[in-house]
């Protein structure tokens, strides 16, 4: 510590901070537009000019450290006249349109200004006029009213490593803008968050009022794993823009694209707003109580005709820890049935069947520990993209100096950043995981992966191997992280790559991490919304603990997964589906089968926000509130349980998923004794104990099997459909619901195909051509993107687009162990139209 | 003589019935040449009392010489309000330009102070000395939209001083 100080009051500090930082720390204020704590400092707006005893001119307090012994003086006759001086050269250009800013009541400049009082004009300068910049689709950039700070130009360096915004000209003229050639903006909207002034604006929020007549709310972001918070402002019962906040949650203050623009959906007009039952062939508006009673008569008709393992249920990865919760109960008391799984069967049940594998301590990396690794390996996973502000913890890590290794097939925005891209060849992460396993575990069931294997596997050489080993090898391996994706999931014989990689990273004595596409997929797992496995994951061998508690009993046989639910509901031996929050018919691959699989069942109800396709086949469509309007709790990627309250009143006939499912119940008989929400969480607190944030779950030695030599990986040859298409990601998508959302939409309303130029001058396809690509299971068909990035031979499609989904177009063979599907790439032709 | 007596001559000869039956009959001649000093019953609503100079009534917005409402949608008067009872509604025009598309008055919350008219920069409210608010239509809970905030402004003459509804 040191001792400083400020305004003849003695302070102590701890040494290395600029003195702005340590008079901040002392609650001391000192004006400023171009200081803010987590970017470098610039010292150009000269607010915050200070005299320090010994220096004869004032200092900028932004770039002078603090030392020992120093006497600041921050208020003075002095001070104050050179501060005033320098808010006459930012009113020089400063329109007085403060009326029409929607940075009025919280700028800073109008803040200043009204301090300092009357500020009198001696300079004669036209004032800029028309300088509104309308390029962004989301963000508005008023030149006139810049007071040249660069905070947004830093921000977008140092914070999001997009370097979409510059500085040209000087002076008054200076003019910040995206320039043509410098990087893309990445729509974070963290520029609009920093801007001391109004000169970057949020368009969706254009002339919503004023800050004084919004109430401020705080909430998870639905989107992604990373479980974000959300600084809402509302109106009136109306979302109206959404803020990072100051360094708040795990996201720092930090958002992404559809962090920030993608709160739309909740006013959407497609939303549902009644119950539908399904009459002669239409969905008709009905009441509650008939679309409950009718729901329950029809599901005891089948169940006692057919058994509780006629109803098969599919919870929701995006629905609360407590809604999930509830939903496993019903299906396991109410209905009698282990038939209950969810979207994260796609996407996350590998990582956790390997997880759960190992017993061994492994420990699981936090964003924190992402942000201080060394370095970091990524396999089949493009965090940038799916979990983005994980990928910030990652631009973060580099800029520390820290290497990120990828190896991943795909072109990718992780790939644009890592140190090193390894490019895989398709479909070769579960052999390159299982060669790692054996150079570093030694084990004889791995022996068939030597490293020859693998390289020749793989296509990738030697250098590549030991620059993926190094990470988790040598001492410095206790600062490495290891981060999986869906290529790794989503990938034949997954469960056990991630099992032995886990192994692999607690040898080494680093951690991991898994990036998660849905916002709950961890929590609806944790939940017990998996057929073989109750809440906090306990095996179903374990079922009396909860009886216990549930009076009831659970049935004994372990249920059956969402894929093997779909093929029996086509063989005719599951009669009925409960669907909380889920689009199968979108969301998951191979929608053909999907679709017959949908058609054949007896009866179908769906809980959702929108008439989703989904929605649109069942019999009866039951509406439930969305993130805005409801309380619960989700669990982020990390495992951090984190819980939310409603900002805003829902619509009357709207209701949260968890009162749909206790109403449901009562109906059906056999009613839930929670009177509130708060009860739920206390028993599902009781049963699964949360230890500091996160839940304690602990691993169990399970042989999963491991793949023998031989093995071909990847695509196999095929003549008729030549090319490989790949899935990657948008960092404007996120499930079908994002669809919906305007601002999203705004920001890219199109999926695109990318192909390599060599290919595409193959088949004289320029940019912008219509394309229809061709696999055994379907067709789509969009833009051609002409990408010298994408392997020859393959293409690249980003999932999650409405106006095309490459789902349809994946077959869906299921994984032995996981009985998830692969979906990570498909043989196709392409045709031009 | 005896009060006894003083009171029996007062009730026989009458004196203090025609001492009202005098006061009476004054006013009722006057009333008949001069009348308009002598009424004490007004016929309210058939004839409107003016309120006071500094009476502070019901609110209206101004337009501008164009016809244009004179309102930018600042939100000071949002602001200043001490009883909240003010909401201003704006959105993005044609051309980016700021639209006033509601102002919203509710008069069960205002305390008609007239804060909202000493902080517009525009001019553009005015608490009237209209004070005949009743009305048969309770619907929004008393909320004074801006049409009917404009029609007030209407009309004519504009200024306070001046106003005589």
């Amino acid at each position: 510590m040191i001792k400083i100080r400020i305004n003849d009051h003695e302070f102590e500090v701890e040494p290395g901070l600029t003195v702005i930082q340590a008079a901040d720390r002392c609650g001391i204020y000192i004006p400023r537009f171009c200081y803010l704590e987590k970017l470098s400092p610039l010292g150009g707006c000269r607010m915050c000019l200070i005299s320090i005893q010994g220096i004869p001119k004032l200092q900028t307090a932004c770039t002078t450290p603090a030392r020992e012994g120093m006497a600041i003086i921050t208020e003075s006759e002095e001070i104050h006249k050179a501060r005033k001086a320098m808010l006459e050269f930012q009113l020089i250009q400063h329109p007085l349109d403060c009326f029409y800013c929607d940075k009025a009541a919280e700028c800073d400049l109008q803040d200043l200004t009204y301090q300092f009082g009357e500020i009198k004009h001696r300079h004669d300068f036209p004032k800029r006029k028309g300088t509104i910049i309308y390029e962004n689709p989301l963000i508005q950039r008023t030149l006139e009213r810049c007071v040249h700070c660069e905070r947004c130009i830093r921000v977008c360096k140092e914070i999001q490593g997009a370097h979409a915004l510059s500085a040209t000209r000087r002076g008054r003229l200076t003019t910040i803008r995206e320039v043509p050639g410098g990087g893309e903006c990445e729509h974070c909207g963290h520029c609009i968050d920093v801007c001391p002034v109004g000169a970057n604006l949020d368009r969706l929020f254009t002339y919503g009022g004023r800050p004084f007549q919004m109430e401020k709310g705080k909430t998870i972001c639905p989107y992604c794993g990373c479980g974000c918070t959300l600084t809402m402002n509302t109106r009136e019962g109306m979302l109206m823009r959404v803020r990072g906040g100051k360094e708040e949650g795990v996201n720092r203050g930090s958002l992404c694209a559809r962090g920030r623009f993608g709160w739309g959906i909740v006013h959407h007009p497609g939303r549902l707003v009644r119950p539908l039952i399904k009459k002669q062939g239409k969905l008709l508006e009905v009441e509650w109580d008939e679309a409950l009673l009718f729901t329950a008569t029809r599901l005891q008709k089948i169940i006692k005709e057919k058994g509780g393992a006629a109803v098969g249920g599919l919870g929701s990865a995006r629905a609360s820890d407590e809604a999930n919760y509830l939903f496993q109960r019903f299906m396991r008391r109410v209905i009698g049935s282990n038939h209950i799984d969810s979207s994260a069967r796609l996407h996350y049940t590998a990582g956790l069947i390997g997880r759960l594998g190992v017993k061994a301590e492994v420990s699981e990396a936090t964003l924190e520990d992402v942000r201080n690794a060394s370095r970091i390996l990524i396999i089949g996973a493009d965090p940038v993209e799916t979990n983005p502000i994980l990928g910030l913890a990652i631009k973060k890590m580099l800029w520390k100096g820290g290497r990120a290794v990828l190896a991943d097939p795909r072109s990718t925005r992780t790939g644009r950043i890592a140190t090193r891209h390894i490019r895989i060849r398709p479909g070769t992460e579960v052999p390159l995981i299982l060669g790692l396993g054996l150079e570093i575990l030694k084990e004889p069931s791995l022996s068939g992966f030597t490293r020859e294997e693998v390289m020749k596997n793989c296509g990738i050489f030697a250098p590549d191997m030991d620059e993926i080993l190094s990470v988790l090898t040598g001492p410095a391996a206790q600062k490495s992280v290891v981060l999986m994706g869906r290529g790794v999931m989503q990938a034949p014989f997954g469960a056990t790559a991630v099992s032995v990689l886990l192994r692999a990273a607690a040898r080494a004595g680093a951690s991991y991490l898994f990036t998660m596409d849905r916002n709950n997929e961890r929590g609806s797992c944790e939940m017990g919304v998996l057929p073989d496995r109750l809440p906090g994951l306990a095996p179903l061998s374990d079922r009396g603990r909860f009886e216990k508690i549930w009076g009831d009993k659970i049935p004994a046989a372990p249920g059956l997964s969402a894929y093997d639910m779909l093929h029996a509901a086509k063989e005719g031996t599951l009669h009925a589906l409960y669907i909380m929050g889920e689009n199968p018919m979108v969301d998951f691959p191979d929608t053909k089968f999907v679709e017959d699989a949908l058609n054949s069942l007896e009866f179908l109800v769906v809980q959702d926000l929108f008439m989703t396709r989904t929605a649109s086949m069942a019999d009866v469509v039951l509406p439930t509130a969305s993130f805005a309007e409801k309380s619960g709790g989700f669990t982020n990627l990390e495992g951090r349980v984190q819980s939310f309250t409603p900002l805003i009143p829902s619509s009357v006939d709207v209701m949260p998923d968890s009162r749909i499912i206790v109403e449901l119940s009562r109906k059906m008989g056999k009613g839930f004794p929670f009177k509130s929400l708060t009860e739920v969480r206390e028993e599902i607190h009781s049963l699964v104990p949360v230890q500091g944030w996160k839940r304690k779950i602990s691993g169990e030695d399970m042989d999963l099997p491991c793949p023998g030599a031989g093995v071909h990986w990847g695509p196999a040859d095929d003549p008729e459909f030549p090319f490989l298409l790949l899935l990657t990601s948008s960092l404007y998508r996120n499930g079908s619901m994002s669809n919906l959302a305007p601002g999203l939409a705004m920001a890219q309303d199109k999926a695109g195909i990318s192909l390599n130029p060599l290919d595409a001058s193959e088949l004289g396809i320029t940019q912008g051509d219509k394309i229809i690509l061709t696999s055994r299971n379907g067709e789509v068909h969009d833009e051609a993107g002409i990408c010298d990035s994408v392997s020859k031979g393959t293409l690249q499609m980003p999932e999650g687009f409405a106006n095309a989904s490459p789902k349809g177009l994946l077959s869906h063979d299921l994984d032995p162990v996981t009985r998830a599907p692969m979906g990570r790439y498909v043989q196709v032709k392409i045709r031009k139209i | 003589m005896s009060g006894r007596l003083k009171r029996f001559i007062r009730t026989i000869t009458l004196i203090d019935l025609l001492k009202g039956l005098a006061l009476t009959g004054s006013v009722w001649v006057r009333s008949i040449i001069t009348p308009s000093q002598v009424l004490v019953t007004r016929p309210y609503p058939e004839v409107k009392r003016p309120a006071f100079p500094a009476f502070k009534g019901h609110h209206a917005l101004l337009r501008k010489e164009d016809g244009s409402i004179r309102c930018v949608g600042c939100g000071i008067c949002v602001g200043i309000c001490p009883a909240k009872a003010i909401s201003v509604y704006t959105e993005e025009g044609e051309h980016h330009e700021k639209v006033v598309s509601g102002y919203e008055i509710n008069a069960f919350r205002c305390i008609y102070c007239g804060f909202c008219q000493e902080a517009c920069p525009k001019d553009a409210i005015v608490l009237t000395r209209l004070y005949e608010m009743a009305d048969y239509d309770d619907r929004g809970l008393y909320t004074w939209k801006m049409d009917r905030l404009l029609k007030v402004g209407d009309k004519k003459p504009l200024f306070r001083d001046e106003v005589d509804f």
